[in-house]
C-alpha cells in the first residue's frame, strides 16, 4: 500500500522509515489499512441498503485517512441516495480536491452540473425541509406539513424530509400516513434507526386501535345476547337434550322404585326420602346460582353505567378544555390585530374551529375574520409578488396559496390563481397551469386576471 | 411512546446548496495521521 509520508509529504511503498526523511512511518501504514478495512465494511453495508451504518463506517473510514478517496467518494454517493445533496457535493468537492485525476467524484460532479433543472429542486427541496424544520419547531404543523410534502415532491429521495412528515404524522395521529413515509424510508436506507422507530410506535398504535375495535364489537355481541335472551333458551339444544336425559334417567329410577317397592315396599320410603332430598339440594344450588347470576348481570350494568358516566365527563372535560383553547387564541388574535400584525393573526385566526365557540366568542370570531383574512392576504400577496419577481417560485407559490386560503373567491384570490398558474408554467407544469388558468375563467370575469389567465391558456394551446 | 418535542432535536438543518463553499472554507480535512504527528511535534 502507498503511503504519504506525514513530515515530508513523498509517496512510498509501505516502508518502515520514510526514505525521504528518515523519519518512522509503520504506523501510518497501519492506520491506511485499518481505513481501507472501515471501508470495505462500509462497502458492505451499503450494498445491504444498511445506509446510515455504512455513512458512519465511510465517515471513520475518512477520519483514518484523509487520503482515501474511495471512501469519500462512495460516502457522497450515500449522502445522494439518502436526500442529502448538500452534504455530497461537499464530499465529492474534497475528493477531487485530494485527488485531481482520475476520480470518480469529478465525475458525479460534472453530471449533477449538468442537469440544472434537478440541482434547482434539490436546492428548494432542503430548503423547504430546513424551513418545516423551524416551524415545527414553532409548533405549526400545518405549514411544515406543507413544505415537507413539496420537498418530497421535488426531491422522492428525501430520507430525512419523509422521516420528520412521518414524525409530525404520528403527532397528529395520522398513522396510516406516517407508515406510508416509514415504508418508502425504508425501502432506501432498510435500517433507518428513525423510520424503525416510527414503525413500531405507527404498529404500537394501530395493534391499539384494532383491540379497541375488537372490544367495541365483543361489547356490542353481548349487549346483543342480553336483548335476546329468551331466543337462546329456545335454540340451545344441548340444554334440552340435558334436561331430556335428566327425566329419562329419572323416569329409569321411579320405575326401578317402583319395582322394588311391590319387593321391598319398606325400602321405597328411604328412596323416595333420598329422592326428596337430592332433588331439594338441587334446588337450592339452582337457586344460588340465579341469585349469583343476577348479582353478576347487576354488577356489570351499573359498571357499564359508570363507565358511560366517566366517558361522558371526559369529553365534556376535553370539549371545555378545546373551547377554553379557541377561546384564548380569539383573545390574542384581537391583540395582533390591535397591534396590525395581520399574517400571525390570520395563521392563529385559521386554526380556531368556530364550532367549538359561545355565540358571544363566534360573534367576535366573525368580526375579526371580515377584517384580519382581507388584511393579511393583501400583505401575503404582495409579499408573493415580490418572491414571485425574486425567482424564488416556491416561497411565492406557497404565500399564493395561503392567499386563496383567507380570502378565496375575491380579486387577490384570483391575482394569486393566475401567478400560480404562472409559477406552474415556469416549473414547465402546463397541465397543471392551464386548471388555475381555466379556473380564473371559469370563476371570476371583467378582471385583469380573467383577462390575462385567457390570453396563457390561448399561448399554450397554441 | 415517541417524545414529540425530544424527537424534533434531532432534526438539523441539512446544509444547503448554496453554503457549500462557505462550508468548505471552514471544514477541517485533518485526519488521525495529522493529529497524532502533532502531537509527536509537541512532546518532542
Amino acid at each position: 500500500m502507498e503511503v504519504i509520508c506525514p513530515y515530508c509529504g513523498k509517496i512510498q511503498e509501505a516502508p518502515v522509515d520514510c526514505l525521504g526523511c528518515g523519519q518512522n512511518i509503520k504506523w501510518v501504514d497501519q492506520l491506511y489499512r485499518q481505513s481501507q478495512t472501515v471501508y470495505t465494511k462500509g462497502y458492505v453495508l451499503a450494498g445491504e441498503r444498511n445506509l446510515t451504518e455504512a455513512l458512519q463506517f465511510l465517515k471513520e473510514a475518512t477520519q483514518l485517512n484523509k487520503y482515501n478517496v474511495m471512501a469519500h467518494n462512495l460516502l457522497g454517493i450515500i449522502y445522494f441516495e439518502l436526500g442529502d445533496v448538500g452534504n455530497a457535493l461537499k464530499t465529492w468537492i474534497l475528493s477531487t480536491s485530494i485527488q485531481k485525476e482520475d476520480n470518480l467524484a469529478s465525475d458525479y460532479l460534472e453530471k449533477i452540473h449538468k442537469e440544472n433543472k434537478a440541482l434547482e429542486k434539490y436546492k428548494q427541496a432542503i430548503k423547504l425541509y430546513n424551513e418545516a424544520a423551524e416551524y415545527l419547531k414553532n409548533k405549526n404543523d400545518d405549514m411544515a406539513v406543507i413544505r415537507l410534502k413539496k420537498a418530497i415532491h421535488l426531491h422522492q429521495q428525501f430520507v430525512d424530509a419523509r422521516n420528520l412528515l412521518a414524525l409530525t404524522y404520528i403527532e397528529q395521529a395520522k398513522y396510516t400516513k406516517a407508515m406510508e413515509q416509514v415504508k418508502r424510508v425504508l425501502a432506501i436506507d432498510a435500517y433507518n434507526p428513525n423510520a424503525l422507530r416510527y414503525l413500531k410506535e405507527v404498529q404500537y398504535h394501530q395493534v391499539e386501535c384494532k383491540n379497541k375495535e375488537n372490544e367495541l364489537l365483543d361489547t356490542k355481541k353481548q349487549i346483543s345476547l342480553k336483548s335476546y335472551g329468551g331466543a337462546h333458551k329456545v335454540i340451545n339444544r344441548g340444554h334440552v337434550l340435558g334436561t331430556a336425559i335428566i327425566y329419562f334417567i329419572f323416569g329409569v329410577v321411579c320405575m326401578l322404585c317402583v319395582q322394588v317397592a311391590l319387593v321391598l315396599p319398606s325400602k321405597t320410603e328411604a328412596l323416595q326420602s333420598a329422592l326428596d332430598t337430592v332433588t331439594r339440594k338441587a334446588e337450592d344450588d339452582l337457586g344460588k346460582l340465579r341469585g349469583s347470576l343476577a348479582e353478576a348481570n347487576t354488577q356489570i350494568t351499573l359498571l357499564t353505567d359508570e363507565n358511560k358516566k366517566i366517558t361522558a365527563q371526559k369529553e365534556e372535560l376535553q370539549s371545555m378544555n378545546s373551547k377554553l383553547a379557541q377561546q384564548s387564541r380569539i383573545n390574542t388574535v384581537i391583540e395582533l390585530k390591535n397591534t396590525k400584525k395581520w399574517v400571525e393573526g390570520a395563521e392563529l385566526l385559521y386554526r380556531i374551529a368556530p364550532e367549538q365557540l359561545d355565540a358571544a366568542y363566534k360573534e367576535q370570531y366573525d368580526e375579526l375574520v371580515k377584517v384580519v383574512y382581507p388584511k393579511a392576504a393583501d400583505v401575503i400577496y404582495a409579499e408573493g409578488l415580490s418572491q414571485y419577481n425574486r425567482r424564488e417560485y416556491v416561497e411565492a407559490f406557497a404565500q399564493f396559496e395561503k392567499v386563496q386560503m383567507y380570502v378565496p373567491k375575491t380579486t387577490v384570490a384570483a391575482n394569486s390563481l393566475y401567478y400560480m398558474g404562472m409559477i406552474e408554467e415556469q416549473n414547465s407544469q402546463m397541465d397543471k397551469a392551464m386548471q388555475y388558468y381555466e379556473t380564473v375563467c371559469a370563476e371570476y370575469s371583467g378582471i385583469s386576471a380573467y383577462y390575462k389567465a385567457k390570453e396563457r391558456l390561448k399561448k399554450i394551446a397554441g | 411512546m415517541i417524545d414529540f418535542e425530544k424527537e424534533l432535536e434531532k432534526y438539523k438543518p441539512v446544509l444547503e446548496i448554496n453554503n457549500i463553499e462557505s462550508e468548505l472554507t471552514n471544514y477541517d480535512l485533518r485526519d488521525i495521521v495529522d493529529l497524532i504527528k502533532n502531537i509527536v511535534n509537541e512532546n518532542k
